[in-house]
């Protein structure tokens, strides 16, 4: 599970602004967040920003200088919502539960999705910060590891799972959680993607099956049979 | 991008200095310039010299050798760093004989990309053969994530922005299509041997192929926030093995044996 919980104090203060306009900080996240989805991080410009929104560059650079920053605060926003999301992660844990968690994950990627697909794929920016990487790294596996305790608590582990498979199983979760869109659109045309995203949440859990216990292979086969008959409308406002 | 592209604070004096000439926006700072030291433009160094004269004698083009050279570079910087002046000088060229042959630098990635996309289709799949266990689909998954670090530059990007994901949409649903095509007839395969009880809910079945494929495609990424580029060789095998893992609840016992050699050898 991709917990992004770390969160600079000084952006989430930027972050807090008050509500009743919207600032020109937000109006630039916003639209670059809507270019950067549609066209990608590396052809991402701030000049063409700056045209869209009737701004000149010098508006824009007034408040990042460079187009890094910018999707640097737009991951700052997603690791703050991801962060809720994360917070509801209780003892009561199970695979429907996580499903769901999965599904709020999938679907907040899916919003980010120029940035977030983008995280990992250039060498340079990685490189300049493998440390912090490493941190954030860290911080996700706890949580991915306490998802394994969680359910092997609730018997939902398979009880031969040796140590070993547990471990390479949360690291398989969170891949799967973190590369699951990137694959989504190498795997169907970029329209059909929105549709997909009930089945990637489903394609993350499914990671975890070579651990589960009877009880946890019921509980996803239940899961799996609603989302594939398109079964899952309950958000959907009742006429 | 988190914290990673986070800019390096600015030492003051540095700060004072990049204060007036405002760069072209939407770029980040060339701040790996090369020195000039090296002469006047078009001396060329000796190395250099001797390398191209080597892969004259080998044959190889100006234009394999701009290929090959550019993804040593990208390998090393990232797509996004890569410039065209970085690779004239490292051959000893000038930027105008590279953009004879590549006008812009996105198409020397492309040219790479076409490459690695080759290489991949020609030479793995013949690895898939009657024979098949669970050691030689180590084997050859393994064969494939070595050639992807060769371009590990370059596969980052494209399976990494979104501009080159959609922009390939195409080719990479067919490189999937046929992923799957082979690696449910490898399943076939491993069922007919005796390693692998069949999985029988073709919806399961979907599920463990679109699982091991983005292991195996997004490995590096996952592998690169952990570890120096320098170790992908080393942390693959435990990717690798990784993939096999969705494989367990079908696994028979020759094929659990197998599975544990693997895991114990490359412990």
């Amino acid at each position: 599970m991709p917990a992004k919980t770390k969160t600079s104090t000084i952006k989430k203060a930027a972050v807090e602004l008050p509500q009743e306009e919207v600032s020109t900080r937000e109006m630039i996240l916003r639209r670059s967040l809507e270019l950067i989805n549609a066209k990608g991080m590396v052809d991402f410009r701030i000049d063409t920003l700056a045209t869209s929104l009737g701004l000149s560059p010098g508006n824009i650079t007034y408040h990042f200088s460079r187009k890094e920053d910018i999707c640097v605060a737009l991951w700052e926003q997603y690791l703050e919502e991801y962060g809720k999301v994360v917070r509801s992660l209780t003892t009561l844990l199970d695979m429907k539960q996580l499903y769901l968690l999965n599904r709020i994950n999938i679907n907040l990627n899916y919003k980010y999705r120029g940035v977030v697909v983008f995280r990992s794929a250039d060498l340079g920016a990685m490189k300049r910060d493998q440390e912090a990487g490493r941190v954030n790294e860290d911080e996700h596996f706890a949580i991915a590891r306490r998802v394994m305790s969680l359910l092997k608590l609730n018997g939902y582990l398979d009880k031969d799972t040796t140590k070993e498979i547990i471990e390479g199983t949360h690291i398989y979760h969170y891949i799967m959680m973190r590369w699951c869109i990137n694959f989504a659109y190498q795997a169907y045309t970029p329209e059909e993607v929105e549709s997909k995203l009930d089945y990637l949440a489903l394609m993350s859990l499914h990671a975890l099956y070579p651990t589960l216990s009877q009880k946890g292979r019921d509980e996803f086969a239940e899961i799996l049979a609603k989302v594939s008959t398109g079964n899952l409308l309950g958000d959907r406002p009742v006429k | 991008m988190s914290t990673q592209v986070k800019p390096e604070k600015k030492k003051p004096q540095e700060a004072a200095a990049e204060v007036q000439p405002k760069r072209k926006v939407g770029r980040p700072p060339k701040t790996d310039k090369i020195p000039r030291a090296a002469g006047p433009r078009g001396v060329k160094s000796e190395a250099a010299r001797m390398t191209r004269l080597a892969a004259k004698r080998a044959g190889t083009s100006t234009r394999e050798l701009i290929i090959a050279s550019a993804n040593e570079i990208i390998n090393r910087t990232g797509v996004v760093d890569f410039r065209i002046e970085t690779l004239a000088q490292s051959l000893s060229l000038s930027p105008g004989n590279i953009t004879y042959h590549f006008p812009k630098k996105e198409d020397i990635i492309a040219a790479i990309w076409e490459e690695y996309v080759a290489i991949m289709r020609d030479t793995t799949e013949e690895m898939i053969t009657p024979l098949l266990d669970i050691k030689q689909l180590f084997l050859y998954f393994r064969t494939a994530a070595s050639k992807a670090i060769n371009y590990v530059g370059v596969t980052t990007y494209y399976f990494g922005d979104m501009g080159a994901l959609l922009r390939e949409n195409e080719t990479f649903r067919r490189q999937i299509e046929r992923g799957r095509e082979l690696i449910f007839s490898s399943y076939d395969t491993l069922v007919r041997n005796g390693y692998m009880k069949p999985i029988e809910n073709p919806e399961i079945k979907e599920l463990t192929f679109d699982s091991q494929m983005t292991m195996l495609r997004w490995w590096i990424n996952h592998a690169l926030t952990k570890y120096p580029e320098q170790d992908l060789p080393v942390v693959m095998d435990k990717y690798i093995a990784l993939s096999l893992l969705q494989l367990i609840p079908y696994l028979t016992e020759s094929g659990k044996r197998q599975f544990v050699n693997i895991v114990n050898l490359i412990k």
